[in-house]
């Protein structure tokens, strides 16, 4: 039993020392400790702000989750724009933006990430660059009983 | 002793370690394949500090890959079966928080490959595996015993 552990011991190092040593000469290759937060102040947007925007009407507002996710319920108004499907959503999404559009990108919790990569996908890609974050954005919005809905867009 | 066991219950093993070393591999794979996406599915379960979730993006895909490796081949079998019998107990705990907490997820498990939502099969598929691999490091732990028993010099160990 001894030896059996023992071996286990080694099978886990060997695998983590081969992933970290794969992950510095792979193109893919990832930071080992991700950046304090990559998120600046200027990018994200408050629950208080991103409502007041909703209500004028000045603002787009783009779901980055999954379509499924979407479907289930979203933010009233809303357009679905997936990060992993960007490439097929995109050209959609832009016949109604104008490069000087107000745009609110959003997912669901605290540590997703996914709004992050779509509002850098929206600058890099589409130069779009009055787009902020509303962190968390499906959970808060729904509990503060804000306007949602169901199914695909309209 | 490997000889005396009944056909039946040593083609299940041989079978049972193709497809879990199989479904390893395949995990793994997919996943070394799109470290970033695999970072960010570990993120979602929102177990981890941010510090280690990239680390463990990094390392884990490997450490699946090995251990699949090796429990297809059959070799250092209960070590392997071992390390993936506590790997499916860490994702059975990983899943069943995120369900109990309501995290609407992707299970991550498959990487880009699998879309849809985590959802109470999944903890099923994981449970199932689970118990394959605690099955698999059982019966090759006794079987290996067995064997050096076998091995021993007749006056050694009454």
């Amino acid at each position: 039993m001894q030896r059996t552990l023992l071996q286990a011991i080694v099978l886990v190092l060997l695998g983590a020392v081969l992933g970290l040593l794969v992950n510095i000469v792979s193109p893919k290759g990832i930071p080992i400790r991700p950046p304090e937060s990559s998120l600046n102040e200027q990018d994200k947007i408050s629950l208080a702000e991103a409502k007041k925007l909703w209500d004028s009407g000045a603002v787009f507002f783009l779901d980055a989750r999954a379509t499924a996710d979407y479907t289930a319920g979203h933010i009233a108004l809303a357009r679905s724009l997936p990060v992993e499907e960007f490439d097929q959503y995109f050209p959609k999404v832009t016949t109604v933006l104008s490069p000087d559009s107000e745009i609110v990108v959003y997912c669901d919790g605290d540590q997703c990430d996914l709004s992050h990569r779509l509002m850098m996908l929206l600058r890099e890609r589409g130069g779009y660059t009055n787009v902020r974050v509303l962190t968390n954005g499906w959970t808060m919005w729904r509990k503060a009983g804000f306007s949602t809905e169901k199914g695909t867009e309209s | 002793m490997t000889a005396r066991q009944p056909l039946l219950v040593r083609f299940l093993s041989f079978v049972l370690r193709l497809v879990v070393g199989g479904i390893f591999i395949y995990a793994g794979v997919i996943k070394i394949l799109d470290p970033a996406k695999f970072a960010a599915d570990v993120a979602n379960y929102r177990m981890l500090p941010l510090a280690l979730v990239n680390f463990v993006a990094i390392t884990l895909p490997w450490v699946e890959t090995v251990v699949g490796i090796l429990m297809v081949m059959g070799f250092w079998l209960p070590a392997s079966a071992l390390v993936i019998t506590g790997l499916m107990g860490v994702f059975m705990a990983a899943i069943g928080q995120a369900l109990a907490r309501g995290l609407n997820i992707q299970c991550g498990c498959f990487g880009t490959v699998e879309g849809g939502k985590m959802d109470a099969v999944t903890l099923v598929r994981d449970v199932a595996l689970f118990v394959c691999a605690a099955w698999l490091f059982w019966h090759s732990s006794s079987t290996e015993s067995n064997q050096g028993k076998e091995n021993a010099p007749a006056n050694c160990c009454n």
